[in-house]
């Protein structure tokens, strides 16, 4: 530790620096000697179609009531004391609870009450007070209520926050809570839910942690709204998941036996919840066995194997994906999320997995399979677009839950505590280092995601879009997050494949092309759909000269120009399958193709465009056609109207004997 | 200023520096490993601190490193029993399997209640098991249950397995059913499904089997386990039908080139009792190679050594 050279230190610095301690002193303090009777205020916990729970703390004895009812004003119903759980400190229980209801390290004197609601309207708002007796506890204020869940399998939109590794209870916690409130105030909206991944009570989870730093914090948010949460590193210093005993386990009401859907895990450590057609699975990465044979990797796969939702999303603490604060490809339990969890959630058909754990933001491409160690890009992006509907557009899966047909993965551990970056994730499209919090809203098929950070800017956007049947294969050379780009060009291949038995001529043999020939190449948007080529000239393929297999005879090329310049418009049949679409081409020596302004297909050409190709490659055309399917990359280009295939012939050298280019476009059976 | 004041001062100041940087730098696993080392460097070397640097260790998969701080943390406090438990786990990672029982029986001798000699039990179980004493291991783990009645689902299922490994299959569905009623773990029920097959009694299976087909999406497992009914029962047919069907639906579920072991497992299951041998080979192969658990391993090997027999 550095000495203090105690004669620099000034009169006033020291007086600043004893404000400042005093200030912290008292934040911490006021908790604890808080006049208001709640040691902690009524906060809501597991909610169904039909049931909820209402959680809150005293320091004295009281009559616990609850009234409830739809109108804020007339509170009609009633729980008593008979139906409320009430639990104590070990010291003060009388030796009749046992170990699993008594708090673990509460302040002696502290009363936890858990009221349960059951025979509740579904998708319904009630409102609540909290009642010691005739006495109301709680104001008459329309922020105390809560809204039941839809029936599980209905469709009803959902907006729910996700926060993780904010419980540091300090100014930047605040902001990014009350960012959000702000931004929803200001929409209109109302959060259907809270999930948090873990790490709401720094340093060690401990009841007083607990209480300061996340229930204090997010009061008012909690009053109406329930938190589903996952256990973090930190809260295990002092909960364990095996006996799910101590403070973690105090705060919060899980399913064990799935009271809220899913299959009973017989554990509050990890479960799972419905939401109408949203399926929830939360996952405790930190101190159980992360391997199959582990109870929780079986529950995981059965539950998964009985869902039917519509929606999928799991979330747990530590990211299988990271390079924030912490590198998932040197962690042990992060490494074992990834090896051994992903693999069953992705044949699952997850569709989005939130973390924390690392303090960062980090929002991944469209992955799949991506379950080695270290994580590499190269084939597991199945779109590697921004996501963003005013952009790239949205990530499009097949409707329902598809085994392995794409996953987002987001870490959101930059709730609140200090963000830092080790390096960059390859398979991750968006990345800040600042605080915040992610939005997400499910309507229909449309899944959006937003991170809104402490300041209440939106920073990120990016969709999920379910419909259809949808078949991806993996990119082979993604978007780099490192360059901000896709790799400049397609590599080099150096011939194509045998024909296979046609459907459908989309651009027949001898079709009409408009063609380009000079001596300075076409202006550069040349191949783009937006180019008009009417000055161009117009022929029938194939083209070239010398060995008599040209329609098209283009004998000015020889001696004086290696490039010609191909464009045809064309539309695809209604209801096509990508997937069969491809390139049938004779050529002599080499071509590069574009569908509206995309370079799809490169053969033998190493690299360049235009004038500046380099490294041609020598090829005859024996009159032969080659077969060259689209690729994830020549589908992502292609338009629903119509589109333009451009194609650039390349001779091997300008005094060659011959040149042809004679594209098709095909639909195979 | 005044000499007490400054003191004052500079004690609040400390305090705030010494918080202010605990809440701040503790969230990276090296830079905390830097700052233990620090502290434990600086005069603090406390059983406490040498274990909570163990832990960063261990995280890293710096096991040796783990291990020393943890002998040291057990030096200075040979009760600590959160140290103990940790170092016995990392033993049994290393495969000393004679420290890793040692080290857990001390556990138990310093476990107090009830709970924690029940949950001590275990961990020696576990150790036993590993060490290849399953016979051992079983008293431990009966002993578990004897002073913790209710258990929790991960002792069922040790328990359950180490049944089976000493060829008491038919006391496993009891145990099982008891855990699955004691703590509703669908898990402990479907491996009370299991040990069910595994006992010939189908008739008991077989109508919670066809319910869960009716009501599942993805249906696999099920149909690998009618499967295994229909055959204990001769239908032959019927079995074969849910075989091949379980095989087109692992298909669409395990990735091609990087598959979750328990659906490599279940397909190189559906494999061998449909005689392709071959195929079922290669799956255990796979699994073994990417150092598959032999819970996972067994009973595809027993499935294949039964119809090799045949």
């Amino acid at each position: 530790m550095r000495s203090i050279n105690v004669k620099k230190i000034t009169p006033n610095t020291m007086r600043k620096l004893h404000i400042i301690v005093i200030f912290w002193f008292l934040s911490i303090s006021l908790g604890q000697t808080d006049d208001n009777i709640f040691s902690r205020s009524p906060y809501l916990q597991l909610a169904t179609d039909s049931s909820i729970h209402i959680v809150w703390r005293t320091k004295v004895k009281i009559n616990p009531i609850i009234r409830y009812g739809k109108d804020v004003d007339d509170l009609n119903e009633k729980i008593g004391s008979e139906f409320i759980l009430e639990r104590r400190t070990a010291d003060e229980s009388d030796g009749s609870i046992n170990d699993a209801l008594s708090l673990f390290d509460a302040p002696k004197g502290t009363r936890q009450f858990e009221a349960r609601i059951s025979n509740l309207n579904s998708n319904s708002i009630y409102y609540y007070s909290v009642f010691d007796g005739e006495k109301r506890l709680t104001p008459k204020d329309s922020s105390y209520h809560f809204k039941t869940h839809p029936k599980p399998g209905t469709k009803s939109p959902l907006y729910f926050w996700v926060v993780g590794d904010s419980g540091t209870g300090g100014e930047n916690q605040a902001k990014v809570h009350s960012a959000m409130r702000k931004y929803n105030q200001f929409k209109n909206l109302e959060l259907n839910l809270y999930i948090h991944v873990g790490d709401m009570a720094y340093t060690s989870g401990t009841d007083g942690e607990f209480s300061e730093r996340f229930f204090k914090m997010y009061e008012p948010t909690l009053r109406n709204t329930v938190c589903w949460a996952a256990m973090g590193n930190h809260e295990g210093k002092t909960s364990k998941g095996e006996n799910g005993i101590g403070p973690y386990y105090d705060a919060y009401i899980c399913p064990k036996v799935a009271e809220a859907g899913g299959l009973p895990s017989g554990k509050e450590a990890y479960y799972s919840f419905d939401y109408g057609k949203v399926h929830f699975i939360v996952l405790d990465s930190h101190d159980l066995d992360r391997r199959p044979t582990g109870a929780m990797a079986q529950w995981l796969k059965a539950d998964l194997e009985k869902t039917k939702a519509e929606w999928l999303i799991a979330y747990f603490h530590h990211p299988p994906y990271t390079k924030g604060s912490h590198d998932s490809d040197k962690e042990e339990q992060l490494i074992e999320m990834r090896e051994h969890i992903m693999p069953l959630l992705e044949s699952g058909g997850v569709d989005i997995v939130f973390t924390g754990h690392s303090h960062i933001y980090e929002r991944s491409m469209l992955i799949n399979g991506a379950y080695a160690t270290p994580t590499v890009s190269e084939g597991v992006i199945l779109d590697d677009g921004d996501g963003n509907p005013n952009g790239d557009g949205p990530y499009i899966k097949s409707a329902g839950l598809v085994p392995h047909n794409g996953t987002v993965q987001v870490v959101a551990g930059h709730g609140g505590t200090k963000v830092s970056r080790k390096g960059t994730m390859p398979i991750m499209r968006s990345i800040f280092v600042e605080n915040g919090s992610v939005l997400v809203s499910i309507s229909d098929n449309v899944l959006t995601g937003t991170m809104l950070n402490l300041d209440g800017f939106i920073r990120d956007t990016f969709a999920i879009k379910k419909e259809g049947t949808v078949i991806h294969s993996p990119i082979e050379d993604p978007w780099n997050p490192v360059t901000g780009q896709k790799p400049i060009k397609k590599k080099s291949i150096s011939g194509g494949m045998k024909v296979p038995p046609v459907a459908k001529m989309i651009i027949g043999k001898n079709s009409q092309w408009a063609y380009f020939l000079d001596a300075e190449a076409p202006p550069e948007n040349w191949n783009t759909l937006a180019f008009n080529h009417s000055s161009w000239k117009k022929g029938e393929s194939g083209f070239g000269f010398g060995d008599n297999d040209d329609r098209t005879v283009l004998d000015s090329m020889k001696n004086k120009y290696t490039t010609l310049y191909l464009r045809r418009s064309f539309a695809l049949p209604e209801g096509v399958d990508y997937k069969k679409i491809g390139l049938v081409v004779s050529y002599d020596d080499a071509f590069i193709a574009y569908i509206n302004g995309n370079e799809i297909l490169r053969v033998g050409i190493e690299s360049g465009n235009g004038k500046k190709v380099r490294n041609v490659s020598s090829h005859e055309a024996k009159n032969t056609f080659e077969y060259f399917p689209f690729d994830t990359n020549a589908i992502k280009a292609l338009e629903g109207g119509v589109n333009i295939l451009a194609i650039e012939g390349h001779n091997h050298e300008k005094k060659s004997s011959d040149f042809t280019i004679h594209p098709t476009l095909i639909l195979k059976k | 200023m005044h000499k007490k004041l400054f003191r004052l001062h500079l004690f609040s100041a400390l305090l705030f520096v010494m918080f202010a940087s605990h809440a701040t730098s503790h969230h990276d696993t090296k830079a905390l490993i830097e700052q233990l080392t620090k502290r434990i460097n600086s005069g603090e070397s406390t059983a406490e601190n040498y274990y909570k640097r163990a832990i960063e260790y261990r995280v890293l998969g710096q096991l040796e490193e783990a291990e020393n701080d943890l002998k040291i943390a057990l030096k200075h406090n040979a009760n600590f029993t959160l140290a103990r438990r940790e170092i016995t786990r990392i033993l049994s990672k290393k495969s000393r399997h004679k420290l890793a029982i040692l080290s857990a029986e001390q556990v138990i001798t310093n476990a107090i209640t009830q709970r924690e000699k029940s949950s001590a039990m275990i961990l020696l179980a576990q150790m036993l098991f590993n060490a290849g004493e399953p016979l051992e291991a079983i008293k431990y783990s009966s002993t578990a249950f004897k002073l913790n009645p209710n258990g929790k689902v991960e002792w069922y299922l040790l328990h359950a397995r180490l049944l089976g490994e000493i060829k008491r299959n038919n006391e496993r569905p009891e145990i099982l059913r008891t855990g699955y009623q004691l703590t509703g773990s669908i898990v402990l029920r479907n491996a009370w499904i299991d040990s069910l097959l595994d006992c010939k009694q189908y008739e008991t299976a077989l109508p919670i089997i066809e319910k869960e087909l009716i009501s599942s999406r993805l249906k696999s497992s099920w149909k690998l386990r009618r499967a295994k009914a229909y055959i204990g029962t001769g239908k032959i047919n019927a079995a074969m039908n849910d075989l091949r069907t379980c095989l087109k639906e692992l298909d669409q579920r395990i990735h091609p080139k990087n598959p979750a072991m328990t659906l490599i497992a279940d397909r190189g299951l559906a494999n061998a009792l449909l005689g392709n041998i071959g195929t079922a080979k290669n799956d255990l192969a796979r699994l073994i190679h990417i150092g598959a658990d032999k819970w996972i391993t067994i009973p595809l090997e027993q499935a294949i050594n039964l119809i090799e027999d045949q």
